[in-house]
Protein backbone atom coordinates (compact mmCIF):
# COMPACT_ATOMS: atom_id res chain seq x y z
CA UNK A 1 0.00 0.00 0.00
CA UNK A 2 2.71 2.20 0.67
CA UNK A 3 3.76 1.98 -2.68
CA UNK A 4 1.22 3.36 -4.37
CA UNK A 5 0.91 6.33 -2.52
CA UNK A 6 2.09 9.29 -3.47
CA UNK A 7 3.24 8.02 -6.58
CA UNK A 8 3.57 11.66 -8.63
CA UNK A 9 4.89 13.97 -6.25
CA UNK A 10 5.30 17.69 -7.33
CA UNK A 11 8.06 19.79 -5.77
CA UNK A 12 8.04 23.00 -7.82
CA UNK A 13 6.60 25.09 -10.87
CA UNK A 14 7.73 27.77 -12.46
CA UNK A 15 6.29 30.25 -15.51
CA UNK A 16 8.58 32.47 -17.78
CA UNK A 17 7.08 35.53 -19.59
CA UNK A 18 4.51 34.46 -22.08
CA UNK A 19 3.67 35.93 -25.70
CA UNK A 20 0.20 34.94 -27.05
CA UNK A 21 0.67 34.88 -30.54
CA UNK A 22 3.57 32.32 -29.91
CA UNK A 23 1.02 30.02 -27.65
CA UNK A 24 -1.53 30.36 -30.23
CA UNK A 25 0.33 29.70 -33.02
CA UNK A 26 3.72 28.08 -31.89
CA UNK A 27 4.35 24.35 -31.76
CA UNK A 28 4.62 23.12 -28.11
CA UNK A 29 6.93 21.10 -26.87
CA UNK A 30 7.77 18.63 -23.48
CA UNK A 31 10.94 17.83 -22.79
CA UNK A 32 11.84 15.19 -19.76
CA UNK A 33 14.77 14.77 -17.99
CA UNK A 34 14.84 12.29 -15.65
CA UNK A 35 17.44 10.18 -13.60
CA UNK A 36 16.84 7.21 -10.91
CA UNK A 37 16.89 7.88 -7.36
CA UNK A 38 17.02 5.25 -4.45
CA UNK A 39 14.90 5.91 -0.92
CA UNK A 40 17.86 3.65 1.33
CA UNK A 41 15.91 4.47 4.00
CA UNK A 42 12.61 2.22 2.60
CA UNK A 43 15.50 0.04 0.57
CA UNK A 44 17.05 -0.30 4.63
CA UNK A 45 13.28 -1.13 5.76
CA UNK A 46 12.78 -3.94 3.65
CA UNK A 47 16.13 -5.60 4.37
CA UNK A 48 15.06 -5.60 7.60
CA UNK A 49 11.68 -7.04 7.37
CA UNK A 50 13.14 -9.88 4.74
CA UNK A 51 16.07 -11.10 7.76
CA UNK A 52 15.11 -13.15 10.64
CA UNK A 53 18.30 -12.52 12.30
CA UNK A 54 18.47 -10.26 15.15
CA UNK A 55 21.91 -9.00 14.97
CA UNK A 56 21.55 -8.31 11.18
CA UNK A 57 18.57 -6.26 11.96
CA UNK A 58 20.54 -4.21 14.16
CA UNK A 59 23.22 -3.55 11.76
CA UNK A 60 21.34 -2.58 8.91
CA UNK A 61 19.43 0.12 11.18
CA UNK A 62 22.61 1.39 12.23
CA UNK A 63 24.26 1.38 8.45
CA UNK A 64 21.36 3.22 7.87
CA UNK A 65 21.46 6.14 10.66
CA UNK A 66 25.09 6.40 9.38
CA UNK A 67 24.22 7.27 5.89
CA UNK A 68 21.49 9.39 6.85
CA UNK A 69 24.30 11.85 8.64
CA UNK A 70 25.30 12.18 5.39
CA UNK A 71 21.72 13.11 3.76
CA UNK A 72 20.79 15.97 5.75
CA UNK A 73 19.43 19.01 4.19
CA UNK A 74 16.56 20.28 2.55
CA UNK A 75 16.12 17.91 -0.46
CA UNK A 76 13.37 17.37 -3.42
CA UNK A 77 12.60 13.75 -3.71
CA UNK A 78 15.21 10.94 -3.44
CA UNK A 79 18.78 11.23 -4.03
CA UNK A 80 20.47 10.73 -7.45
CA UNK A 81 23.97 8.97 -8.06
CA UNK A 82 23.96 11.61 -10.61
CA UNK A 83 23.49 15.20 -10.47
CA UNK A 84 24.44 16.42 -13.78
CA UNK A 85 21.54 14.84 -15.46
CA UNK A 86 20.03 18.08 -16.30
CA UNK A 87 22.74 20.28 -17.15
CA UNK A 88 21.97 19.80 -21.34
CA UNK A 89 18.92 21.07 -21.17
CA UNK A 90 19.41 24.05 -22.83
CA UNK A 91 20.49 22.05 -25.20
CA UNK A 92 17.59 19.99 -25.83
CA UNK A 93 15.94 23.35 -25.96
CA UNK A 94 17.89 24.38 -28.69
CA UNK A 95 17.44 21.13 -30.65
CA UNK A 96 13.64 21.63 -30.01
CA UNK A 97 12.99 24.97 -31.41
CA UNK A 98 15.66 25.97 -33.67
CA UNK A 99 14.58 29.34 -34.31
CA UNK A 100 15.54 30.11 -30.30
CA UNK A 101 11.95 31.74 -30.08
CA UNK A 102 10.14 30.19 -26.98
CA UNK A 103 7.49 31.39 -24.68
CA UNK A 104 5.74 30.39 -22.01
CA UNK A 105 8.07 27.98 -20.78
CA UNK A 106 7.25 25.91 -17.84
CA UNK A 107 9.43 24.28 -15.43
CA UNK A 108 8.16 21.41 -13.52
CA UNK A 109 10.30 19.49 -11.07
CA UNK A 110 8.40 16.08 -10.13
CA UNK A 111 9.37 12.71 -8.65
CA UNK A 112 7.83 9.41 -10.18
CA UNK A 113 7.79 7.32 -6.70
CA UNK A 114 7.67 3.61 -6.31
CA UNK A 115 8.85 1.81 -4.05
CA UNK A 116 12.61 1.91 -2.98
CA UNK A 117 13.39 3.93 -6.36
CA UNK A 118 12.04 7.06 -8.46
CA UNK A 119 12.58 8.85 -10.99
CA UNK A 120 13.18 12.37 -10.19
CA UNK A 121 12.17 14.30 -13.69
CA UNK A 122 12.64 17.45 -15.06
CA UNK A 123 10.24 18.82 -17.29
CA UNK A 124 9.87 21.57 -19.30
CA UNK A 125 7.20 22.55 -21.56
CA UNK A 126 7.20 25.69 -23.85
CA UNK A 127 5.75 27.08 -26.92
CA UNK A 128 7.99 27.49 -30.02
CA UNK A 129 7.41 29.94 -32.44
CA UNK A 130 8.56 28.55 -35.76
CA UNK B 1 -17.48 18.35 25.08
CA UNK B 2 -13.67 17.86 25.52
CA UNK B 3 -13.76 15.29 22.26
CA UNK B 4 -15.74 18.00 20.26
CA UNK B 5 -12.85 20.62 21.21
CA UNK B 6 -10.81 17.64 20.30
CA UNK B 7 -12.12 17.11 16.96
CA UNK B 8 -12.57 20.34 15.94
CA UNK B 9 -8.98 21.03 16.37
CA UNK B 10 -7.85 18.19 13.91
CA UNK B 11 -9.58 21.13 11.29
CA UNK B 12 -7.24 23.86 12.89
CA UNK B 13 -3.84 23.03 12.29
CA UNK B 14 -1.73 23.44 9.14
CA UNK B 15 -4.30 24.32 6.81
CA UNK B 16 -2.13 25.65 4.06
CA UNK B 17 1.76 25.17 2.63
CA UNK B 18 3.76 27.35 0.81
CA UNK B 19 5.49 24.84 -1.64
CA UNK B 20 7.16 27.18 -4.10
CA UNK B 21 7.23 30.36 -5.24
CA UNK B 22 8.60 32.25 -8.19
CA UNK B 23 8.69 35.17 -10.28
CA UNK B 24 9.78 36.68 -13.56
CA UNK B 25 10.79 40.38 -14.45
CA UNK B 26 8.02 43.06 -13.68
CA UNK B 27 7.17 45.42 -16.28
CA UNK B 28 6.90 48.80 -16.09
CA UNK B 29 3.28 48.79 -17.89
CA UNK B 30 1.29 47.04 -15.17
CA UNK B 31 -1.97 48.46 -15.51
CA UNK B 32 -3.68 44.91 -16.45
CA UNK B 33 -3.58 41.93 -14.09
CA UNK B 34 -4.32 38.41 -15.30
CA UNK B 35 -4.37 35.56 -13.50
CA UNK B 36 -5.21 31.80 -13.98
CA UNK B 37 -4.97 28.92 -11.70
CA UNK B 38 -5.40 24.88 -11.58
CA UNK B 39 -5.66 22.59 -8.85
CA UNK B 40 -6.22 18.52 -8.02
CA UNK B 41 -7.59 17.31 -5.72
CA UNK B 42 -5.67 14.40 -4.21
CA UNK B 43 -7.22 11.38 -1.71
CA UNK B 44 -5.21 9.39 0.49
CA UNK B 45 -2.48 10.46 -1.19
CA UNK B 46 -3.29 8.63 -4.49
CA UNK B 47 -2.27 10.91 -7.27
CA UNK B 48 -0.78 9.33 -10.63
CA UNK B 49 0.21 12.70 -12.66
CA UNK B 50 1.10 15.90 -12.47
CA UNK B 51 -0.29 16.89 -16.23
CA UNK B 52 -3.13 19.63 -14.85
CA UNK B 53 -0.37 22.16 -14.67
CA UNK B 54 0.07 22.01 -18.21
CA UNK B 55 -3.26 23.87 -19.19
CA UNK B 56 -2.06 27.14 -17.18
CA UNK B 57 -0.18 28.39 -19.35
CA UNK B 58 -2.52 28.82 -22.44
CA UNK B 59 -5.28 29.84 -19.67
CA UNK B 60 -2.66 33.01 -18.93
CA UNK B 61 -2.41 33.58 -22.43
CA UNK B 62 -6.08 33.52 -23.51
CA UNK B 63 -6.61 36.43 -21.68
CA UNK B 64 -4.17 38.55 -23.21
CA UNK B 65 -4.75 38.06 -27.38
CA UNK B 66 -2.26 39.80 -28.88
CA UNK B 67 0.07 40.81 -25.84
CA UNK B 68 2.45 39.66 -23.69
CA UNK B 69 2.51 38.26 -19.96
CA UNK B 70 5.06 39.31 -17.92
CA UNK B 71 5.99 39.56 -14.32
CA UNK B 72 4.72 36.23 -13.79
CA UNK B 73 4.28 34.91 -10.11
CA UNK B 74 3.85 31.56 -10.08
CA UNK B 75 2.32 29.94 -6.60
CA UNK B 76 2.39 26.47 -5.83
CA UNK B 77 0.74 25.35 -2.62
CA UNK B 78 -1.49 22.38 -0.88
CA UNK B 79 -4.36 22.76 1.01
CA UNK B 80 -5.04 20.31 3.53
CA UNK B 81 -8.36 19.36 4.44
CA UNK B 82 -8.08 17.04 6.93
CA UNK B 83 -4.69 15.32 8.61
CA UNK B 84 -3.51 14.79 5.09
CA UNK B 85 -5.56 12.55 3.97
CA UNK B 86 -7.33 14.53 1.87
CA UNK B 87 -5.68 17.70 -0.05
CA UNK B 88 -5.18 19.81 -3.02
CA UNK B 89 -2.58 20.75 -4.57
CA UNK B 90 -2.86 24.27 -6.10
CA UNK B 91 -1.19 26.19 -8.83
CA UNK B 92 -1.56 29.85 -9.43
CA UNK B 93 0.18 32.23 -12.04
CA UNK B 94 -0.68 35.79 -12.34
CA UNK B 95 1.01 38.51 -14.51
CA UNK B 96 0.87 41.42 -16.11
CA UNK B 97 -1.18 41.99 -19.52
CA UNK B 98 1.31 44.39 -21.74
CA UNK B 99 -0.06 45.10 -24.85
CA UNK B 100 1.09 45.57 -28.75
CA UNK B 101 4.08 45.85 -30.03
CA UNK B 102 7.16 46.11 -27.65
CA UNK B 103 9.70 46.45 -30.20
CA UNK B 104 8.05 49.28 -32.12
CA UNK B 105 10.05 52.32 -30.43
CA UNK B 106 8.37 55.39 -30.64
CA UNK B 107 11.78 57.55 -29.49
CA UNK B 108 14.41 55.84 -31.77
CA UNK B 109 17.83 56.46 -31.15
CA UNK B 110 19.53 59.75 -32.92
CA UNK B 111 22.80 58.76 -34.69
CA UNK B 112 25.89 60.08 -32.92
CA UNK B 113 28.66 61.36 -34.53
CA UNK B 114 30.99 58.60 -33.47
CA UNK B 115 28.71 55.92 -35.04
CA UNK B 116 29.41 54.03 -38.48
CA UNK B 117 28.20 55.30 -41.56
CA UNK B 118 25.91 58.53 -39.04
CA UNK B 119 24.95 61.29 -41.27
CA UNK B 120 23.39 63.39 -38.70
CA UNK B 121 25.14 65.26 -35.48
CA UNK B 122 21.71 66.11 -34.07
CA UNK B 123 21.82 66.03 -30.36
CA UNK B 124 19.46 64.69 -27.70
CA UNK B 125 17.58 66.96 -25.90
CA UNK B 126 17.89 66.90 -21.87
CA UNK B 127 15.23 64.41 -20.70
CA UNK B 128 14.45 62.37 -24.03
CA UNK B 129 14.78 58.50 -23.39
CA UNK B 130 16.46 56.67 -25.33
CA UNK B 131 16.89 52.97 -25.23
Amino acid sequence: MSGLLSCAILHSTQITDIDSATVKNGSRFNILLSETGVNLKEASKIAQAITNDQKTRQDIKELNAIISLFQMGPTTGNMVFNDTYADYVVDLLRAKCPSGKISGLMSIRETAKYPVVSGEIVRLVGYCQN
Amino acid sequence: MKKLILLLSLFACGCTTLESISTSSIPAQRNRKVMASTDKFVILGFNFSNDYVDSIVRDLANQCPNGRIEGILTKQESINYFLYLFWTSKITAQGYCVQGNLALNKNPRQPAADDIGATSTHESEAGESHP
